[in-house]
């Protein structure tokens, strides 16, 4: 056994090599796309412990660090809190990186109410965090230190109400929340407990209607609707009228094949990254593509599945790489103006 | 995973004992430049017992196991296994108790390849052997075996013919212990041989034909009744599908030696094993059955399946059997008449089959009339959700048309959750025997009970009660079928009831106990020799894990007794305290 120690001791002191960073996109008008960063578990939350953690590692060995199992959605809040919902965990990684703090949402085995298929996330105007479970058909309700709630849409006998619930969006300001029910092809318009006052959409082809819809964004009084296998993401106000609509079937630039995660930069344009393809592409309100960025693969600024997709207050935009269980962020250099991602 | 702590074994007939204890245990698994070119999985352990860790051993056990594959994704696949156990805990079985308690030592090796080459002849060859030596707690006598056997089997289709050919050898020595009859141990040994062709060619209609020939050499020497011969079995079959509701299928079958037969069903039937350890298997015990000799047996059997509606079938079947044996010729010829139906059923599923059978045996006037009934049925009443089945059989034949078998069993369970509740309740009952044969009937039930809260807790119980006729074997009592053909000082009859009650907790995180507490008593008489039987098992395990450190208290005891043996009940019991820590080196 202590032959077997050499070679880790030995390992230890080797210095890993430092993955090539992607280079600067340098766009329109001095405009800039940085390459950040990227993580997959808590270890990376404090990378550096202290003197006497790092004895009680040596004697009993590191924590558990979760890592990210098989990531799905993000969001983040007004404390910069990073919210990664993660079905392969059965659970919600909540990243700190400001206070070197981690916390882990489940309730898997839960006897009342599990949350079973975390699906998509979003927080409100109090960082209460709220997540759909695709599989229970209810939505989660936790408050900004992680605690449980309520449950919106969980009906007499433990059922859920919605068949199965994917994207979420929450307009603090109008005391709604949009909640994506796919296999329906509407978007159910609640209030803030939970009671239906509007749906929005029908199944079909033509505007205002869907073929199973997705991830939902909220920018101001644009929502915008990924309509998954109509192969396009609509664009419309709160009341449900189109404002406009990108993207068709295809496999060139300004395509899409499997739309996922969107998100609104400072700019308003919108950003769809493409599950199949690996990339993301940014669109104006006319829907013309604007550029590309990603390209499938496992290096850094390189996607295998990619998901969920956010842009926060800064400008930074998060790609939920999923199957390579991680996540990766790019900064994005505008023209001053502040972003609408964030608190909604 | 690497442990040490204070531990201590002390007993009434072993010697005692108390100090430091090393402990441990590693898995390496992998492959070298492929999972198809080699892979591997290696798990040595080093002084594993069930007081300190979930190792179900009494005795601080050590051992190996090891798998490899090689060119898996070749055309040439190859394995290899490897397990010896040292010190460690066998079972030696009561049917329907829990099992007396061995320990002892124990090995087996085994390698096989094969050639799959497209468009040629198919091959693989398999040899394995193993050896192992016990003692068994509060008995005298100690046992041991060792086996070995080579297979060799290919496989080839052309012009729509698909052939087969095999070959197997093996041989198996066996000292047994007699525990329950207080007498000197007694030896086993087997050697079998044998080869056989088949082939198979699709008919008209849906059908097949297929033929096929073995011949078997059986040697065997069984507590000195000893059995030597060969025998051949021919079978041909046909079965056509004219209509997509009508089956047809017609089966012929010749032996030249029933007595061989039967040695062969022994052989296969896995039950014949001559071993005492847990982690042996193999080898072959053998019944005396010397006065068969010069016998033979014919089976013509033609079947109809026809299916009225997709949920009812209705069969029909003919059978002609002869055969001489004991000095005679017995012929029977049988009719059967059955269907099966599927429906729902006060909400629930039911299926169920019933069958009518009319056997008539030659020159004995005797004509039998029996039936068998089969029925499932699962329900989900409100939240609970309940299985049954039935199964109960009147004068069916066996293996010798002179002797029928009747038998019925009965099983239950009911289940339901409350959230984090959970209840679980089954109960089982069976019997079996010949008809119009008393003193060869086994019969069991058993009740189980299970409940738990989340992690919190669960908590298991059972009761068991089973009394027959059997032979005893280096597993412990085998129960027979056929006890009248057999020397009577050779039968074991037994009977005994017995339950345990298992728990499980994790109050808090990281923090689990579990406890268990196994009790029986059994009566066994061979050759007038009466044993009156106890058995008495209990352990507790606790452990508090932090990060990948384990600290880890647990005690086990064992009482266990035959009063034949002229001992008093041999006391284990062993306690250990310490702490152990896992490593992930790669």
């Amino acid at each position: 056994m202590l032959l077997l120690l050499t070679p880790v001791w030995a390992s230890k002191t080797k210095e890993k090599p430092v993955a090539p960073t992607p280079p600067d996109m340098l766009l329109e008008g001095g405009r800039k796309l940085s390459y950040e960063r990227s993580f997959s578990s808590q270890r990376e939350v404090k990378p550096k412990r202290g003197f006497w953690n790092r004895v009680v590692d040596f004697v009993a060995g590191e924590p558990d660090f979760r890592s990210l199992v098989r990531p799905y959605s993000i969001a983040v809040d007004s404390r910069g809190r990073i919210i990664v919902t993660d079905p392969g965990a059965y659970g919600v990684h909540i990243f700190d990186f400001q206070q070197q703090k981690y916390k882990f949402l489940s309730r898997v085995d839960k006897g009342k109410d599990p949350m079973l298929t975390p699906q998509c996330v979003a927080v409100d105007a109090q960082d209460n965090i709220y997540v759909t479970d695709s599989e229970s058909g209810k939505v989660f309700v936790f408050n900004s230190d992680g605690k449980f709630q309520r449950t919106i849409g969980s009906l007499k006998g433990g059922e859920g109400f919605f068949k199965r619930p994917t994207g979420i969006a929450v307009d603090s300001a109008a005391q709604r929340i949009y909640i994506t029910d796919t296999l329906r092809d509407k978007i159910f318009v609640t209030d803030m407990q939970g009671n239906v006052v509007q749906t929005i959409g029908s199944n079909g082809v033509d505007p205002g209607q869907f073929n199973f819809p997705t991830e939902l964004r909220l920018d101001g009084q644009s929502l915008a609707v990924v309509d998954a296998m109509n192969f396009r993401v609509q664009v419309m106000d709160t009341s449900g009228q189109i404002q406009y609509t990108v993207g068709k079937l295809g496999d060139e630039s300004g395509t899409m094949f499997r739309p996922k995660g969107i998100g609104f930069d400072s700019e308003g344009d919108l950003y769809v990254v493409d599950g199949l393809w690996g990339v993301v592409q940014a669109f104006n309100r006319q829907g013309q593509l604007l550029y590309t960025f990603g390209d499938r693969g496992t290096a850094l600024g390189q996607f295998q599945l990619p998901t969920g997709l956010f842009i926060d207050h800064n400008d930074r935009i998060y790609v939920v790489d999923s199957f390579n269980r991680r996540v990766q962020i790019f900064h994005f250099y505008g023209l001053g103006k502040q972003a609408k991602g964030g608190v909604q | 995973m690497i442990g040490a702590g204070y531990a201590a074994d002390y007993g009434n007939q072993i010697d005692s004992s108390h100090g430091l204890n090393v402990n441990g245990s590693a898995t390496a698994a992998g492959y070298y430049y492929s999972p198809n070119f080699l892979s591997y999985n290696l798990s040595p352990y080093y002084g594993q017992s069930r007081a300190n860790s979930d190792y179900q051993s009494i005795s601080d056990a050590s051992g190996v196991n090891l798998s490899s594959a090689i060119f898996s994704g070749s055309h040439f696949p190859g394995q290899i296994s490897y397990a010896a156990a040292y010190n460690s805990e066998g079972q030696f079985a009561v049917p329907g108790l829990p099992n007396y308690t061995t320990h002892g030592d124990s090995d087996t090796f085994g390698i096989s390849w094969s050639e799959f080459v497209p468009g040629l002849p198919t091959l693989t060859a398999s040899f394995q052997r193993g050896s192992n030596q016990y003692s068994v707690y509060g008995a005298t006598d100690n046992g041991n075996s060792d086996f070995h056997s080579l297979t060799l089997s290919s496989n080839y289709s052309i012009a729509g013919f698909n052939m087969g050919a095999s070959y197997n050898n093996g041989a198996s020595n066996s000292l047994i212990p007699e525990i329950f009859a207080g007498e000197q141990s007694g030896t086993i040994t087997t050697d079998n041989s044998g080869f056989g062709f088949n082939v198979s060619h699709k008919l008209p209609m849906n059908g097949t034909f297929s033929t096929s020939f073995y011949r078997s050499d059986i040697d065997t020497d069984y507590l000195g009744y000893k059995y030597q011969g060969d025998f051949d079995t021919e079978v041909a079959a046909a079965s056509m599908q004219p209509t997509n509701k009508l089956r047809v299928s017609a089966t012929a079958s010749y032996t030249d030696n029933l007595a061989g037969v039967l040695y062969g069903s022994l052989l296969t039937s896995g039950l014949s094993s001559s071993s005492g350890s847990s982690s042996s298997s193999g080898g072959s015990s053998i019944l005396p059955t010397n006065s068969l000799d010069s016998s033979h047996a014919w089976d013509l059997n033609g079947s109809a399946n026809y299916s009225l509606a997709s949920n009812l079938w209705l069969q029909g079947q003919v059978d002609r059997r002869d055969q001489a044996y004991l000095g005679e010729d017995f012929g029977a010829t049988s009719y059967s008449a059955g269907v099966t139906y599927a429906r729902g059923l006060f909400g629930g599923t039911m299926n169920t089959s019933l069958s009518v059978i009319d056997s008539m045996i030659d020159n004995s006037n005797q004509n039998g009339l029996g039936f068998s009934v089969n029925a499932n049925y699962g329900r989900r009443i409100g939240k609970w959700i309940t299985n049954e089945s039935f199964s109960y059989a009147q004068n069916v034949s066996t293996l010798l048309i002179t002797y029928m078998a009747s038998y019925y069993s009965y099983s239950g369970n009911v289940r339901r959750r409350w959230g984090n509740f959970n209840f679980n309740a089954g109960a089982s009952f069976a019997h079996s025997g010949l008809t119009n044969q008393p003193g060869t009937d086994n019969s069991s039930q058993s009740y189980t009970s299970s409940f738990g809260y989340g992690k919190w807790i669960n908590v298991t119980g059972n009761y068991g009660k089973s009394d027959g006729v059997g032979l005893i074997t280096g597993n412990g009592i085998l129960p027979v079928n056929l006890s009248p053909i057999l020397p009577q000082n050779l039968i074991t009859m037994y009977g005994g009831t017995g339950y345990g009650v298992s728990l499980s907790s994790m109050p808090v995180r990281r923090f689990t106990i579990a406890a268990s507490y196994a009790k029986s008593s059994s009566n066994t008489s061979t050759e007038g020799v009466a044993s009156a039987n106890q058995f008495d098992s209990k352990s507790l395990l606790v452990q508090y894990q932090f990060r990948k450190m384990y600290l880890t208290g647990g005690y086990a005891q064992l009482s266990q007794g035959f009063s034949v043996s002229g001992l008093l009940p041999s006391n284990v019991s062993s306690f250990y305290i310490g702490v152990s820590r896992w490593f992930n080196f790669f």
